[in-house]
């Protein structure tokens, strides 16, 4: 009896455990052959495989102010596109063959393109330009502050647009820009927002979307009708983006070759995959800059020598080991080092010295930081980057006697909380920031300008000397850019000496690809950050 | 009482709840600190844009005003945009919530089947080296945290072994090739009623990892509870008198004990399957896996209220609908169990 009664209980353990093996190994054996049948015979070369990061906020190219402009980059066209550092022209023509700036600056007149379609078969013209610019002014949201010097848009003829603008600008960075200055077609007038999102677009460029599946996949085919150039032969018909959110698992598909290009791996794991002998990997500027702001209003930081001292204790080198494994530099103030103005990257910047930190916290009357409060740190906590370092900047500081409070929040909730009541205000806060445009005026701008409410100058640093020399220096930057180079650097060294931030760094963007797959030096523009242009993609 | 009155009384409680938890859930994403206006234009912007998008969300009106029209959308199936995705939330959710489904329904399947033979075979060999082995491995699937499992299975089968696909719901070739049509939003399914072999064979072997990642806590949880009813019941005099008597020890466990020990157990799976579908938020992320998992944590890493709210909403619905099934299902099998 006893002997019976074990043999059962094993029996049916066994027959699970037996089950279970089967149709594992039934699956994956499936799964093998399947897998080696797709690679040899079955996969078509003119599909581009890629693994992104990001979702689409909105298809409405008025309002999109958001990642999605990595899809959306290939879909829509510019007037004119801004090129790298160190090219020999600062723009070429795109959607516009040709442009002119009247003498006094506020007449910009861009001579378009023949022969050019909408995806919808709409003809592109001045009429559709006036139109674009328009609707998204009109819309006011996202990325329409860059248009609001816009005084009026004039159709001279079929292929010749006019802008007044009511201030001088460096109006061809904001033409040039991958926020608000798309070009669409004018049959999108009757389209509302549920329309655009539920994946609609109607560009000119070079892949037109075919299907959406949000948060999953995107597929985009080749538009027939494109204007520019297509090489039949090395060029690819269709694009299937997969939306993969984790970089560890982006790795692992293109390890795998489920996918030919990944826009995010693992930055600690960047020695591995540049050992791979079937990737390359690639390391590129980006726009993204790091930055910590001080509370100037309040004391202690409203004390510029405590600023400078805090500007010390920085360990900037270690802060990019930790947090980036070393892909990034230390920044020379807040425009990123090769974005216009601080393509020279001549700024001065502060470096780790400890012992010069003491003794300017000394001389401000704080030896070892005594009498200083525990000062409150926000970070924008759905950055993992800002995680890693922000715990070395409160070691860093500790080291000087000054006391850090960490505190969470998301970016929106530190934006709500700089803006609030004063008394409630942070006294530092660490953020990413990218500009909306190829122009480092805008970082210049945004962050360090005179502003009532404060929306992004969280160091509520106000010089009206600055406010004067920065938008003298961005009026003058199309008509005499020599000119506005030299007031700028002026106020880039005005934010190194009265330190209303501490500069901390810029980063690079990692991006990996498989061998079988090239990409010219026009895929990869630092003037569009993350985007990748896949008409500069080829197949062997 | 009828069942159907019962059930009508548990339904209108539902509704109660469901209210309440709307209401909770509102009030504690608008009265912290944050900014919405901001989320719907975009990470860097400028105050007039906000001031626009305040203006269009209607965000300026008092918050008890705000609250009113959301609880009116909500009652009518408007359940407000997105402000992230800039889609309607109960659009976003049902889109999302049927691959979660599809991930959770297989794993509690699978978890049920292999939880309550190995409960009932350890508690039939208790003290046995079996006991002692699966005891380690109810444990582990208890303790193991499914993010770290998850990349555990990915680098096993995946990396390792090369068995199975790394993420995602289908392999980016064949669902070019066999293009599986949507109809109830389940790949395996569909793939399965359209006939599309190519396609279910792939959309299975993706379900796989992610699946085993999210089966390992119901596991560990079922096979220790239908061990420890199972040792409960076998000592009942019964099952004792049964044994007595001769009858076979499959029909001893499985038809006399078994059946009187399953109650706890049924609570057990109706429990965590509402756990599965908060514990799907990381396995989701990890595997790529297009769900509502995956929506709730973009939706709260950027302080989407709308979508945290209807997510909520619609996290508590179904654990209130499973808690009823479990309930109805132990009257049904057990007739000393009265419905009131």
């Amino acid at each position: 009896m006893h002997a019976r009664k074990e043999s059962t209980g094993w029996v049916a353990a066994l027959t699970l455990m037996a089950l279970l093996v089967a149709l594992f190994t039934f699956a994956a054996a499936g799964c093998g052959e399947s897998e080696t049948a797709d690679n040899t015979s079955s996969v078509p070369t003119e599909v581009l495989r890629l693994a992104y990061k990001q979702n689409v906020s909105t298809w409405d190219p008025s309002t999109g102010f958001g990642t999605e402009v990595v899809y959306t980059a290939n879909v829509y066209e510019p007037l004119i596109y801004a090129n790298p550092t160190g090219s020999s022209e600062p723009f070429s023509p795109c959607l516009a063959t040709s442009w002119e700036v009247s003498d006094d600056g506020l007449e910009w007149t861009f001579y378009l393109r023949k022969g050019v379609t909408f995806h919808d078969g709409e003809p592109f013209n001045a009429e559709a330009v006036k139109y674009s610019f328009e609707r998204t002014i009109d819309l006011n949201l996202g990325a329409a502050y860059l248009l609001s010097p816009i005084e009026s848009i004039e159709v001279v003829d079929d292929y010749t647009v006019k802008f007044v603008l009511s201030s001088v600008i460096a109006f061809d960075r904001i033409v040039a820009g991958d926020y608000g200055a798309w070009i669409f077609s004018p049959k999108t007038k009757d389209w509302d927002t549920d329309y655009w999102d539920e994946g609609h677009e109607a560009g000119t460029g070079p892949y037109m979307l075919e299907s959406y599946k949000p948060n999953e996949e995107l597929v985009f085919a080749r538009f027939a009708d494109w204007w520019g150039e297509w090489d039949e032969k090395s060029m690819f018909e269709k694009v299937i983006c997969k939306v993969v959110p984790e970089d560890g698992t982006q790795r692992q598909m293109l390890e795998a070759s489920q996918v030919d290009f990944a826009n995010s791996v693992p930055r600690d794991q960047v020695d591995a995959l540049e050992a791979n002998p079937d990737l390359t990997v690639y390391k590129a500027p980006s726009l993204d800059s790091y930055i910590m702001m001080f509370n100037t209003q309040r004391p202690p930081l409203d004390d510029v020598k405590v600023r400078q001292a805090l500007s010390y204790a920085v360990p900037y080198e270690d802060i990019i080991t930790v947090s980036v494994n070393g892909l990034g530099s230390q920044s020379h103030g807040p425009v990123p080092v090769g974005l216009w103005p601080n393509e020279a990257g001549d700024v001065p910047c502060y470096t780790t010295d400890y012992e010069k930190a003491a003794q300017l916290l000394a001389e401000a009357g704080y030896p070892d930081g005594e009498g200083i409060h525990k000062l409150v740190l926000t970070l924008t906590s759905e950055n993992s980057i800002e995680q890693a370092y922000v715990p070395l900047i409160k070691e860093g500081f500790a080291k000087v006697g000054v006391e850090v409070q960490i505190k969470q929040t998301l970016s929106n909730q530190q934006n709500a909380i700089a803006s609030g009541p004063k008394e409630d205000r942070q006294d530092l806060a660490t953020l990413l920031w990218w500009p909306s445009m190829p122009d480092g005026y805008d970082n210049l701008s945004s962050m360090f300008r005179t502003e009532d409410p404060p929306a992004w100058n969280m160091a509520y640093w106000y010089n009206s000397e600055y406010d004067q020399k920065l938008t003298e220096a961005y009026a003058l930057s199309a008509t005499d850019p020599a000119k506005a180079q030299e007031l700028y650097s002026e106020c880039m060294n005005m934010l190194y000496e009265e330190a209303p931030a501490a500069y901390l760094f810029d980063a690079q963007t990692l991006v990996a690809y498989l061998r079988t797959i090239q990409l010219s030096d026009a895929a990869i523009n630092f003037s569009y950050p993350q985007v990748l242009f896949w008409k500069e993609v080829t197949g062997k | 009482m009828t069942i159907w009155a019962y059930i009508i009384r548990r339904l209108a409680l539902l509704v109660v709840v469901l209210l309440g938890i709307a209401t909770l859930t509102f009030v504690m994403v608008r009265v912290v600190p944050s900014n919405p206006a901001m989320v719907y234009v975009g990470p860097t912007a400028r105050p007039a844009q906000i001031e626009e998008a305040r203006r269009l969300l209607g965000l300026d009106k008092p918050l008890y005003v705000q609250y009113g029209i959301y609880m009116k959308g909500l009652v009518t199936a408007d359940w407000g945009e997105s402000l992230r995705t800039k889609r309607p939330v109960l659009e976003d959710i049902m889109g999302f919530l049927p691959a979660t489904l599809e991930l959770i329904v297989v794993a509690l399947l699978l978890a049920s089947v292999v939880g309550i033979i190995l409960g009932v075979s350890t508690a039939h060999m208790k003290g046995r080296w079996l006991d002692h082995a699966m005891r380690f491995f109810s444990i582990g699937g208890v303790s193991l945290p499914s993010f770290w499992l998850a990349l555990m299975l990915q680098i096993v089968f995946f990396r390792l072994l090369g068995l199975l696909p790394v993420a995602g719901e289908t392999d980016i070739m064949v669902a070019q090739a066999h293009p599986i049509s949507e109809i109830t939003g389940m790949s395996v399914v569909d793939a399965l009623i359209t006939f599309n072999w190519p396609g279910f064979w792939d959309a299975l072997q993706h379900l796989i990892l992610p699946v085993l990642a999210l089966a390992a806590y119901p596991t560990g949880v079922i096979m220790r509870m239908t061990r420890s009813s199972m040792l409960e019941a076998m000592s009942l005099d019964y099952i004792r008198m049964a044994k007595a008597m001769g009858v076979p020890t499959r029909s001893l466990l499985y038809k006399a004990a078994l059946k009187n020990a399953l109650g706890p157990v049924f609570t057990a799976i109706g429990l965590t399957f509402a756990y599965s579908l908060t514990g799907t938020f990381f396995v989701e992320v990890i595997f790529a896996w297009p769900g509502l998992g995956q929506y709730a944590t973009n939706s709260i890493l950027s302080f989407d209220y709308p979508a945290i709210v209807g997510t909520t909403v619609v996290v508590a619905f179904v654990y209130v609908i499973v808690n009823l099934i479990v309930d109805l299902a132990q009257a049904a099998i057990d007739p000393r169990i009265v419905l009131r």
